[in-house]
């Protein structure tokens, strides 16, 4: 496994995976940060951003999941070498270093959110108390739904071996999860990969009259998130499957 | 020898799977749209334009770049993987005739991708909506403009392709560029910003003409980027080595 994890890490150099992780992280948050403009602004500022963030993910991470799955398996794909990789080495064991690497991306991109997140308060003053069990608990959402998106692409490149199809399934959750997080609760728990906003356990009321937004911060629902990690393990074992009857 | 060259790069695209995005992308987007004006006619009382903006507003913003940036990096894929990079540069063709004339073909694919969108527009206002008559013609210009805007997306897409040999990360580049340039548009700084271009010309946001007296700006803006991306990429065509 430590060869593997090596062997990983070789073809990573000059790739600068985890800095493009980190961007799209960067990015993603601070298009989610609010500049308050009125004093409801900054007494909501972390609320009002958790809402953001959330819808954010929901657009931007499944293609960025797929980007990254999708980088990942390229490289044995675009010079034929998955057929010489798997006489050299254990299919399980390959695919264990590439979980593990994409999983290192995702922590990136979610500390990385998780710290624009907080310091972003600092910069624009917000009033309101900044809550670090939210921020903890939005970057622990983000990973499992994000790890669940990452193992079904994965295996989805893998299985279609091109990389065309895993892009645009990809892009067409992002435009589904951008609808989903407008529609009835009920309606967004029927689509595992925009739990972004569900688990956000924020709720947002907005009043046509005075045009100022209030937040309801809700229990955190533990449920939901277990069944998203459910959701992921079942995508890794899909794509550990996937990857060890993979004809070659 | 151009023609060639375009015909040449259309055949490329003849059985690619890229046709499936190009097709079912903008379904959705139109299905979502629709629901929505249903669900809210009471607010949405502007008829055509209304439906108009719920169609295309996050289209515009967030997917129209990427689906042209899946187009592009299908048609550089080709050319990075087995050599094809090589091959192209020993032909005797001047270099900048393949980035132009794989321009053409994605635009050709881009202006099918308006013309669907645009269809299924008019269907589900007429089928579903029950809408009277019409669209104004003023909802074709916006479609129209929005497609000068595309020639800058279209041309940077191609650019990052056939630099980025990874198919994927020129994909994510315009959609993050799409996320920054809703940002940008709403600070009134969208001309500075090619991915934002789209958003503007297309008017998906709002019911009155945003570039109303801009046009010439706007119009400055598309075809500036759109020529300093291909002024870029036949600078690097000519003087960089092959990496293939």
């Amino acid at each position: 496994m430590r060869a593997a994890m090596l062997a990983e890490r070789i073809k990573a150099a000059r790739r600068h995976d985890l800095l493009l992780a980190a961007l799209t992280g960067l990015l993603t948050a601070l298009c989610a940060a609010v500049r308050p403009e009125e004093d409801w602004q900054l007494a909501a500022g972390y609320s009002a951003m958790t809402v953001n963030l959330s819808l954010m993910n929901a657009v931007v991470m499944p293609l960025a999941m797929a980007a990254l799955a999708s980088r990942l398996w390229d490289m044995e794909t675009k010079g034929s070498g998955c057929r010489l990789l798997f006489t050299l080495q254990r299919r399980e064991s390959l695919f264990d270093a590439k979980a593990l690497r994409g999983m290192a991306q995702n922590a990136v991109i979610c500390l990385t959110e998780g710290a624009v997140f907080l310091l972003a308060g600092r910069v624009w003053g917000y009033t309101q108390a900044p809550a670090p069990s939210r921020a903890l608990w939005l970057m622990v959402c983000t990973f499992v739904v994000n790890a669940m998106r990452f193992y079904v692409l994965l295996a989805l490149c893998v299985r279609s071996g091109t990389q065309v199809l895993p892009l645009a399934v990809g892009l067409a959750c992002s435009l589904l999860s951008v609808f989903t997080a407008f529609m009835p609760e009920r309606l967004a728990l029927l689509t595992p990969w925009a739990y972004d906003v569900p688990l956000s356990a924020m709720r947002m009321h907005y009043d046509r009259e005075t045009r100022i937004t209030a937040y309801e911060p809700l229990a955190f629902p533990v449920g939901l998130l277990a069944a998203a990690a459910a959701c992921a393990v079942l995508g890794y074992a899909l794509a550990r499957r996937t990857v060890r009857n993979q004809e070659v | 020898m151009m023609v060639r060259c375009i015909r040449a790069e259309m055949r490329k695209l003849r059985g690619a799977g890229i046709w499936w995005v190009f097709a079912l992308l903008p379904v959705i987007s139109a299905a979502y749209g629709t629901f929505n004006f249903m669900q809210n006619r009471e607010i949405l009382t502007n008829g055509w334009y209304s439906l108009f903006t719920q169609h295309t507003l996050f289209y515009a913003l967030f997917f129209f770049s990427p689906m042209v940036g899946v187009y592009a990096a299908y048609l550089w894929r080709m050319e990075h993987i087995g050599g094809g990079m090589n091959l192209l540069m020993t032909m005797p063709v001047q270099p900048f005739c393949f980035f132009a004339a794989k321009g053409a073909a994605v635009l050709a694919v881009t202006l099918l991708t308006q013309g669907w969108v645009f269809a299924l527009y008019v269907l589900c206002g007429r089928a579903v909506c029950g809408l009277a008559g019409w669209p104004p013609v003023q909802i074709a210009l916006y479609m129209l403009r929005g497609l000068l805007g595309a020639l800058a997306v279209v041309a940077l897409q191609l650019l990052l392709s056939m630099v980025i040999r990874s198919f994927a990360v020129p994909v994510l580049i315009a959609l993050v560029g799409g996320v920054v340039g809703m940002a940008l548009v709403a600070q009134d700084a969208g001309l500075c910003w090619p991915y934002a271009l789209v958003l503007l010309g297309m008017n998906a946001n709002r019911a009155q003409d945003q570039l109303a007296g801009g046009m010439g700006a706007y119009a400055l803006s598309c075809l500036g980027f759109a020529a300093l991306f291909c002024l870029l990429a036949q600078a690097l065509l000519t003087r960089r080595d092959v990496r293939a």
